[in-house]
């Protein structure tokens, strides 16, 4: 107990000690504080479209995307698109389709070293919502008694959730970009029936999980059009 | 080596990619029998079929708890033949249609409301929980007589 009540006291002397203060506030300022991406970049998610392979049932969707380089490394973004799922097997036979739209920021933590020097790694965050409808088709309940079958009609709802994302962005040639991202969703609301609970959200994925990951894998298109009129050295 | 080793890669890679689905889960009324004879500790053998149905749910099976699978109807009727003596168990019962996922579909649960049997083996009955859910457990208990003497 002793050496215990020891080591804490050695603990508390290293953190309130003068002699080891570290300025942990001061961090090296940035040293390009320049706009590099004059012109809107427009984006398709290549990622969308082959969903199926890593979710159940057959997801697929379209998406794109717009972001601007508005201040030295803060781009504001838009991205929207429509998604669909549908599960048919030998007990259900579900459809589920809507628009989404996100929109947020990414901020570049990559330095570049000259305004040429395009390529950004980037966090940003997002607010997503979206417009969706499902319908159960057909269901089978197989029963000793003689098979049940039924049917229910179409429900219109709505989802909002909050977004993390981690990304990269290169340019592969002039003005045109690749990348990929890794997201984080968090779920915020959810309109939601009894029955069928809401089983999918487009944009958001699987809507009974509070937070869901997701990745994709973007092609751009940066429009050479300098809406600033500045002049590029 | 190398080519039978991306055969069974590739068709490792073609059974992720497939989807399955399982069957949706089924509620079924658990029905558990006691010797009135509290001394007697012999098991019946049990057959149970549904009332219209060609089809025999139990065959001859020696034991003393069974499940037995409720209809969308109010009310539902089986035939019990305890050790070759038949008897009538008729359930009256609610249904609820549930959303189990997209994966697996519906299923209906049942309460239930009340339960009338014919009285040539079974005594008495007491209902140990009216929930008929898809956790199965003990919903009716049945009280049966022992077997006349000279049927052991």
């Amino acid at each position: 107990m002793k050496i215990l009540s020891f080591t804490f006291f050695l603990c508390l002397l290293a953190i309130t000690s003068p002699g080891q203060e570290r300025d942990l506030k001061k961090k090296p300022e940035r040293t390009d504080k320049f706009i590099r991406m004059d012109g809107l970049r427009v984006g398709l998610d290549l990622s969308r479209s082959l969903q199926h392979l890593w979710n159940k049932g057959n997801r697929y969707g379209t998406e794109l995307s717009f972001d601007i380089e508005l201040i030295p490394n803060l781009y504001p973004v838009i991205e929207t698109g429509w998604e669909r799922l549908s599960i048919d097997h030998d007990y259900l036979e579900y459809a589920s389709s809507g628009s989404y739209t996100r929109f947020g920021f990414d901020y570049n933590l990559l330095v570049a070293e000259h305004k040429k020097d395009m390529d950004i790694v980037y966090v940003g965050m997002r607010y997503g919502f979206n417009f969706a409808n499902q319908q159960i088709k057909q269901y089978t309940i197989n029963n000793y008694w003689g098979d049940i079958t039924g049917r229910m009609g179409r429900q219109n709802y709505n989802a909002q959730w909050a977004e993390f994302v981690l990304g990269i962005k290169g340019e592969i040639f002039s003005n045109f970009f690749m990348g990929w991202s890794v997201r984080g969703k968090l779920k915020m609301d959810q309109k939601d029936f009894d029955m069928p609970h809401v089983y999918f959200n487009p944009g958001y994925g699987p809507a009974e999980k509070k937070f869901n990951f997701d990745i994709s894998y973007s092609i751009f298109y940066n429009l050479p059009f300098n809406f600033r009129g500045s002049k590029k050295e | 080596m190398r080519k039978i080793f991306y055969s069974l890669f590739f068709l490792a890679a073609m059974a992720a990619c497939q989807d399955l689905y399982d069957a949706p889960p089924q509620a079924l009324l658990e029905v558990k029998i006691t010797n009135v004879d509290t001394l007697s500790t012999r098991i019946p053998k049990v057959s149970v079929y549904g009332v219209g149905q060609d089809s025999i749910w139990i065959y001859q099976e020696q034991t003393n708890i069974f499940r037995l699978p409720l209809s969308v109807e109010e009310t539902t009727s089986f035939v019990l033949l305890l050790d070759s003596i038949a008897d009538t168990l008729t359930i009256k019962h609610t249904n609820e249609l549930i959303f189990e996922s997209a994966e697996s579909g519906f299923y209906h649960e049942h309460k239930i409301l009340d339960v009338g049997h014919s009285l040539n083996r079974i005594d008495d009955y007491e209902v140990t929980d009216s929930m008929v859910t898809k956790n199965w457990h003990e919903n009716i208990e049945l009280y049966i007589l022992s077997l006349p003497a000279g049927d052991n």
